[in-house]
């Protein structure tokens, strides 16, 4: 399985956050670390699709930032562990060979 | 953030999203996010204007990109669930219906209403005329075969009918007619009943042995009369049986006395069963052969399998040719036997409540298409307004089977509601029928006809489902994108045609009606104030019965009580009921005329009037003071002429001209009973009278002192005072048992409510129609702004166009009300040229009242066009006080 460019950033923040991996943390992190800023609905388009595909799954979860209410929290499944991996793979062994500018 | 345009348009944006996103398990964590989000976009762009559609701009096409997303997932989690799928997505739908609806909840509101009315009126009145005139009476077997057999008289006054048979003709006819599978005879009569102590007045009949059997009826417990039985049975409705004895089992070997006779219950029948009549009867007796052959009797039969009515009519009336009726009974030789089912009146005639009845149903089967029209115009109205909405849904990705259901479920539940609140339409309006104008007549079963109700309601279900299905079909063909835009521009020409056409005819029906209702109103307040020589609604009648003398305990005693009461009245005048008059008369209007010959000296015979006669009154003292009869001429008869037993006459004002045209009346002798009975001198002439009804051509009209012939028995006691009601004549009649001993039940009745039978169709009529054809007013009125505040709505673009380009807010206003008055005027005038080309059908149903009578139709007009104008007046103002800048900013 091939993972588009943010679906592939999707799935490893989720990793990167572990159990603070609601939507907005998936948001934010994207625009401070890697400078990508997504529009809301994109996101949760996003972890919708990656759930549906078996890359992620989720739970509902109480959030500490909110004084209980219910968010849904992802977590990285088997499948989208192998997915990220594949793909980094694939980039490396594209990498393999080219000479740093 | 402070902004309010902010506010309002995050607001708007939420409710948008909402519509068109599936509860999904995490729409209100996006909500939320995106909510976020837009306030810190909006905070960095300040006095941008941050309208709805700026904001909508912003999302899409991400959002849309969600919502399709969310919409798969949860089809995809639906599928997953198998069975659950279709109950969560009806759920579903029914949610999404709500909130579809109560996004137009005046539309909703009307359309409920207007299904309430046309189904709750049309079961009511179904189920009225169905035991007036389409099922036959209860408990009847195959009542169509049952035909009544009457006399028809022609003379001078034209054709008049009587359904009583002299004894003679009748037994003869029940028993040799070969066209007859059988036949029955029988009398009504109201008599006291005596429940072991408790003594209240029954309406009786008295029958013959085959009565029950002709019928077909089933008793409900115990067994009926049969031919065979001795002459101390009884039989009693269910309703007596259950007052008196609690249960109809209890009631099965009691002991009751019915006037002179007394019987043991051996049956009691069937609720609702009231023989071939439609007026309740309480109680049925054998018939006393001895006292039967000197009274006139009532006569049905069944018709044979192979028979037809004119075979058994011929049959009968060469029976009737051959018997001799008997030596008081010379007067049926003239007639001709007729016969008529049992729908129609005793007399052979079509009961007026039975015609009435058919009009009523026919104005409601009005109601019921205007009802339908009008939601059909809503509906469609709705259908143009969403189309829009289903676009959007479509751009969203939702399926076309989906989107229909969608439709259907929001039909069927406007349909559901408007069944919901037909009930109680259905229950009150049959329940006035029933109670307030038909009170006499026995009713079998609930209020309304539940079979009835179910059918009207599929068939509008039906017709909701189908109109529900249209925005769907029409979203088939639609082009997304063209679509989108054009679904703001406004109706298309046929179809807003369509709609004109059809608020058009809605008024058209409601003003047919209104006319209608107002002829009936106008007939019923002309009999109204029909000068019939008496004041009747002023006037009670007290009957003082008491069970001695029903078992024959002596005349006399009864006259005297009568007498005491009189005079105990009398003394007591004044007391508590100011200007009281008392009076007694043997023989009074509207209630019992009686016919004696009267023989003038050197006339041969005395010439017939067309209103019959001569009717002899037997008055007190005062009498022409307290029935409000005036004296054109001399004296009235006084207290002296009655204790003295004088023998003086008061005439009629048409007896005088008729006996005496020549010379004056005043002194002349008057034989009254036959050319040797007694000189009786004339010494007043008094106004007509009117002796049977409302309608009635003059007769020949005599008053005697009380007392003076031993023929005039059973007087009746006269109170005139202004007031009136149930409790005035409870207390009458308490003031009377009080004074009066050996009195056992007290009947006190204004005199007017003895003509209530004859005027009750009218009444019927014009309460009615008025009430129905005010609904469909209503209705109508409802469609008429329905529709025009959809119009207006759509052409908020237009209206905006024309105000930027200089048209005034007058102008605009103008434009609005003449459609919806151009509507109305055509309305109202096809209207009455229907109802006067139907004039043929209407002219008889009305009491001199002319079909084009020219101040209902002023009156009703000039109604109908202010109410047309008032219903277009809210939606012109709202087209007035469009903001051109406002309107052609927010429509793209």
């Amino acid at each position: 399985m091939s993972l588009g460019d943010l679906q592939n950033l999707t799935i490893l923040a989720v990793a990167q956050l572990g159990p603070e991996a609601v939507a907005r943390q998936v948001r934010e992190l994207l625009a401070q670390r890697v400078g990508r800023e997504v529009a809301v609905p994109t996101i949760f388009v996003t972890l919708t699709r990656l759930e549906d595909q078996g890359l992620l799954k989720s739970v509902e979860g109480d959030h500490p930032e909110r004084g209980g209410r219910r968010r849904r929290i992802f977590s990285v499944t088997e499948k989208g562990w192998a997915a990220v991996q594949a793909t980094r793979a694939a980039s490396e062994r594209l990498w393999e060979g080219i000479a740093p500018q | 953030m402070s902004d309010p345009t902010w506010h309002r348009g995050r607001g708007r944006l939420r409710r948008w999203l909402a519509a068109w996103l599936p509860d999904t398990d995490w729409s209100d964590e996006f909500f939320e996010e995106l909510d976020r989000d837009l306030a810190r976009r909006a905070a960095t762009k300040p006095g941008l204007g941050l309208t709805f559609w700026y904001l909508r701009q912003l999302l899409s096409p991400s959002t849309i990109g969600f919502v399709r997303a969310s919409r798969a997932r949860q089809q995809a989690r639906w599928h997953a669930m198998g069975h659950a799928r279709l109950a969560t997505g009806l759920l579903q739908d029914l949610r999404q219906a709500c909130r579809g609806l109560a996004r137009d909840p005046w539309m909703a509101v009307l359309v409920v209403m207007t299904l309430a009315v046309g189904i709750g009126s049309v079961a009511a009145m179904v189920g009225l005329g169905q035991r007036l005139f389409l099922s036959g009476p209860p408990h009847v077997v195959a009542s169509e075969r049952v035909q009544r057999v009457f006399l028809t008289f022609d003379d001078a006054g034209g054709r008049r009918t009587s359904a009583w048979l002299p004894f003679n003709t009748a037994v003869a006819i029940r028993d040799s007619v070969d066209g007859f599978d059988g036949a029955a005879m029988y009398r009504r009569a109201e008599e006291l009943a005596d429940f072991g102590g408790r003594v209240r007045q029954v309406s009786m009949n008295a029958v013959d042995g085959h009565y029950f059997a002709v019928l077909g009826a089933q008793a409900a417990a115990g067994r009926f009369i049969a031919d065979d039985d001795a002459t101390d049975v009884l039989v009693l409705s269910e309703r007596v049986a259950v007052e008196e004895f609690g249960s109809e089992t209890a009631a099965l070997g009691q002991t009751v006395r019915l006037g002179e006779y007394i019987g043991n219950v051996i049956g009691v029948a069937p609720a609702g069963f009231a023989g071939p009549d439609l007026d309740r009867v309480d109680a049925w007796r054998p018939l006393d052969v001895g006292a039967a052959t000197g009274r006139n009797w009532w006569l049905f039969g069944r018709l044979a399998p192979t028979s037809e009515t004119t075979r058994a009519t011929a049959e009968a009336q060469a029976i009737h040719e051959a018997v001799d009726p008997g030596q008081f009974f010379q007067w049926a030789r003239k007639g001709r036997v007729g016969m008529a089912g049992v729908h129609d009146d005793p007399t052979g005639e079509r009961a007026a409540e039975t015609s009435i009845a058919a009009l009523l149903l026919g104005v409601v089967a009005l109601v019921l298409v205007i009802s339908w029209v009008n939601v059909l115009n809503l509906l469609f109205a709705r259908v143009a307004r969403r189309q829009g909405e289903v676009l959007v849904r479509l751009a969203l990705g939702i399926g076309r089977w989906r989107l229909a259901r969608l439709m259907l479920t929001e039909s069927l539940l406007l349909s559901l509601l408007g069944g919901l609140a037909s009930l109680p339409v259905a229950y009150g309006e049959g329940a006035l029928v029933r109670n307030v104008l038909l009170p006499g007549v026995a009713w079998e079963s609930a209020a309304i006809d539940t079979n009835l109700m179910l059918v009207t309601f599929l068939a509008v279900l039906i017709s909701g489902v189908l109109l529900g299905l249209l925005p769907a079909r029409h979203a088939h063909r639609a082009d997304l994108s063209g679509g989108l835009s054009e679904a703001r521009q406004g109706p298309s020409g046929s179809r807003a045609r369509l709609q004109t056409v059809l608020v058009t005819s809605q008024i058209m029906l409601s003003a047919a009606m209104l006319l209608c209702a107002g002829l009936f109103v106008k007939s019923f307040w002309t009999m109204r104030v029909t000068d019939l020589g008496v004041d009747a609604s002023v006037v009670h009648v007290a009957n003082l019965r008491s069970l001695d003398a029903a078992l024959g305990g002596g005349g006399d005693d009864e006259e005297a009580r009568y007498v005491q009461a009189l005079n105990a009245l009398r003394r007591t005048q004044g007391g508590g009921d100011g200007g009281r008059e008392v009076a007694l008369a043997v023989g009074l209007p509207f209630i019992t005329n009686f016919s004696m010959s009267v023989h003038v000296d050197g006339v041969e015979e005395i010439p017939q009037l067309h209103g019959g006669g001569p009717f002899i009154s037997a008055v007190s003292g005062g009498y022409f003071e307290v029935i409000g009869t005036e004296i054109v001429r001399g004296e009235g008869i006084s207290e002296s002429d009655v204790a003295t037993g004088a023998r003086v006459t008061v005439i009629g004002e048409s007896t005088a001209r008729t006996l005496w045209p020549a010379s004056d009346p005043i002194g002349q002798c008057a034989r009254i009973g036959g050319p040797e009975a007694a000189c009786y001198r004339v010494v007043g002439i008094a106004e007509d009278v009117n002796r049977q009804g409302y309608r009635e051509p003059p007769s020949l009209q005599f008053y005697l002192p009380i007392g003076s012939s031993r023929a005039f028995r059973g007087p009746s006691l006269l109170v005139r005072s202004t007031r009136s009601g149930g409790a005035y004549e409870s207390a009458l009649a308490a003031e009377i048992s009080s004074a009066v001993a050996g009195i056992d039940f007290i009947e006190v009745r204004r005199l007017d409510t003895f003509l209530d039978p004859e005027i009750r169709p009218w009444k019927l009529g014009a309460v009615m129609l008025t009430m129905v054809s005010a609904l469909a007013m209503v209705m109508s009125l409802a469609g008429v702004f329905g529709v025009l505040s959809y119009v207006v709505a759509q052409r908020r673009r237009e209206i905006g166009v024309r105000m930027a380009l200089g048209a005034t807010s007058r102008s605009i206003r103008g434009i609005v009300l003449r459609k919806g008055l151009v509507s109305g005027l055509v309305g109202v005038f096809l209207g009455f040229a229907a109802v006067l080309a139907g004039s043929r059908a209407l002219a008889p149903l009305l009491f001199e009242t002319g079909v084009a009578d020219p101040l209902v139709m002023t009156t009703t007009g000039i109604g109908l066009v202010m109410a047309a104008v008032l219903a277009c007046l809210l939606p012109a103002t709202q087209a007035a006080r469009v903001d051109p800048v406002t309107s052609l900013r927010a429509e793209p």
